[in-house]
């Protein structure tokens, strides 16, 4: 309240007035309490029916998503692709980068001898730089995240002499035991396997990796800026996100891995939204933003196998972060196929998005609340650019260099999400928000995949609203 | 909010006295200044979701009660007529604050500020104890700025009057 004008009456009454406290009557109460409606029973069932189904979507959604890739197909884009366009006049190709194995081992074809159902090997030359790996693998398992741990070390003690032979009695014991060499396959004979101690510690032991196939989402919510009585906010938020994402496909027979590769993607956004409150449950919201997608695939396809006979599962292991690809192939024939290669793209794309959220409050209790948002998004590319580099160890050897410009289109995206929020005060929330996240069409015409499926991510931070 | 019959307590008892001293300035009598606090404090509870904790929650609450209270004047607007008007007299010797303060208490005000029309009363408290300015007030009572500055000027009259006849310094029994 204002202090009154220069007045004497005003200020003689305004002093004595204001501030003067009487009690109602206790009938006043009760005409309050008679004028307000019944209280509700709180319905839990309503906003449990609708976690549920948001659950049920999610869960739908991710099995159509995780459905096995097909590789065969992507080949073809790939052998399409580079019939296509290739050009040997690229000035700069950015290599990806070996993250978890000795550079040395990179690009090369690794040959492993996996002891398949018979665990029997019988190598014959002597190979150059080797050593005795023991692949030791653990998963863990839950409904969104999947751990890979990889262990990758030398031998610690050699066999004695040190030109032997490695008989099946040295590798009991060891379970997924692969002996990595950068012997050119054909190279390889029937006959005796033998080494020296030193070529085992041309291998040093990285340390051991962990990768995520969750992507890991740092975003900071937006800061609002609200008008008094209007129901209009702006907000302001960026968001990083980063995945590695290894793909296996597991051989029925052999149990082994049968086809690997690693996709890595970064993203970078920085947006501005506006939010509209339809109601004291309901708002919508529309923004602006911006995104540098970084997106990697390097993929080993080195099926090539040999066996004198024909008769014994062999394969080879590259050198790609420790991911084993292997092939059981019989046959000599076999050999002239032109499968030995490597591939190692990487893309980058920039894009304008233009989202439409609608966010619904399912639950408000005391500090807490619970809302659910569903919305699209459109999504302009303004650039895409390919780095592709394939490798084949075919005779003679070729390395294929190809650059490539303008091959992005406008897309559609959806997203799912569930934020639960606790309010400080007013004006400060700390929120949590599992958001899932997917694209209806596909941004780039190389780009192969975009984010894992059912990728969440955690949007989380405070949310500041200033008055 | 309904159905939570603490928290709705807690609130009434927090704010109901000053409240009803709002209530009192608006009504003519404690009867009805009792009704719009009860109606006021309905509106409150049930708009408890639309507050925005923009502004104070008291400030929100005597806006309401406010509100509520001119609603029921601009109801009642066409049937009462400017009573006071044997009261108006611009020449009257202008009586100090502080005898205002020494000789009255807030009771006598409160009762004084009642006896006002409505329209007096209303223009009176929306300039003195809410700080509006005319246009403010013209807009919100839908009269011209003009009117509203007349009414004021008719209102610390009939008070000045009153307070006067109250000090015993004229007599008011004729």
């Amino acid at each position: 309240m204002k202090e009154p004008h220069n007045n004497e009456i005003d200020r003689a009454f305004y002093e004595l007035i204001e501030g003067l406290e009487i009690s109602p009557s206790e009938q006043v109460w009760e005409g309050v309490q008679k004028g307000l409606p019944a209280p509700k029973p709180l319905r839990f069932g309503s906003w449990l029916r609708t976690l549920g189904l948001s659950c049920i979507l999610v869960v739908l959604l991710g099995v159509w998503k995780t459905q096995p890739n097909n590789y065969t197909s992507q080949n073809s884009t790939l052998l399409a692709f580079r019939s296509a366009r290739i050009s040997r006049t690229v000035p700069q190709i950015v290599e990806t980068s070996a993250k978890t194995v000795d550079k040395s081992l990179r690009e090369q074809a690794l040959l492993t001898f996996r002891l398949g159902d018979k665990k029997r090997v019988w190598p014959t030359t002597t190979i150059p730089t080797s050593a005795v790996v023991y692949s030791s693998k653990q998963k863990i398992r839950a409904s969104s995240v999947a751990f890979k741990k990889t262990r990758l070390y030398s031998l610690p003690s050699p066999p004695e002499p040190v030109e032997a032979t490695i008989h099946d009695s040295d590798l009991i014991g060891h379970s997924a035991v692969s002996i990595l060499s950068n012997q050119h396959p054909s190279a390889c004979r029937s006959g005796s396997f033998s080494f020296t101690p030193d070529h085992l510690k041309t291998l040093s032991p990285p340390p051991n990796r962990y990768t995520a196939s969750m992507p890991v989402v740092v975003a900071l919510p937006p800061l609002h800026v609200n008008q008094p009585n209007m129901r209009w906010s702006i907000g302001i938020y960026a968001t990083t996100y980063s995945s590695q994402h290894p793909i296996t496909d597991i051989d029925d027979y052999l149990n082994i891995p049968h086809d690997e590769k690693q996709e890595t993607e970064r993203l970078l956004s920085a947006g501005i939204q506006a939010q509209y409150q339809l109601s004291s449950r309901l708002s919508i919201g529309v923004g602006f933003e911006y995104q540098h997608v970084l997106h990697e695939n390097p993929e080993h396809k080195l099926p090539a196998a040999y066996d004198a006979t024909g008769t014994k599962y062999f394969s080879f292991t590259s050198g790609l972060g420790g991911i084993h690809i292997n092939e059981p192939l019989i046959g000599a024939n076999l050999m002239q196929a032109d499968t030995l290669q490597l591939t190692n793209t990487r893309q980058r794309i920039s894009l304008i998005q233009i989202p439409v959220v609608v966010r619904y409050q399912i639950l408000h209790y005391k500090c807490w609340s619970i809302d659910a948002s569903a919305g699209g998004a459109l999504v302009i590319p303004l650039h895409d650019e390919v780095n592709l580099r394939i490798k084949t160890f075919n005779s003679p050897e070729q390395t294929l260099d190809i650059e490539k410009l303008g091959f992005v289109q406008t897309a559609t995206s959806y997203r799912f999400g569930l934020r639960l929020n606790y309010a400080f005060t007013p004006q400060i929330h700390l929120s949590l928000e599992p958001m899932y996240l997917g694209y209806l069409t596909r941004i780039s015409t190389y780009y192969q995949a975009v984010r894992p499926p059912l990728a969440f991510s955690l949007n989380t931070g405070l949310r500041i609203t200033f008055k | 909010m309904a159905g939570n019959d603490r928290g709705c307590r807690a609130i009434y008892e927090s704010f109901s006295k000053k409240m009803l001293v709002v209530c009192m300035r608006y009504a003519q009598s404690r009867q009805e200044a009792e009704d719009f606090l009860q109606e006021g404090f309905i509106r409150v509870f049930q708009g408890l979701r639309q507050f925005q904790f923009e502004g104070s929650f008291e400030g929100w609450v005597r806006r309401t009660m406010i509100n509520t209270a001119i609603e029921h004047y601009r109801k009642e607007l066409k049937h009462h007529q400017n009573t006071n008007l044997e009261w108006v007299s611009h020449n009257e010797e202008p009586v100090s604050r502080e005898d205002i303060l020494s000789q009255l208490n807030a009771h006598d005000l409160l009762k004084m500020v009642q006896e006002l029309s409505p329209q007096y009363r209303t223009v009176f408290n929306l300039y003195v104890f809410e700080g509006l300015k005319h246009k403010e007030i013209a807009q919100m009572l839908d009269i011209s700025e003009g009117t509203s500055k007349s009414n004021l000027a008719d209102a610390r009259t009939i008070l000045q009057r009153k307070a006067k006849c109250l000090m015993g310094i004229v007599d008011c029994n004729h």
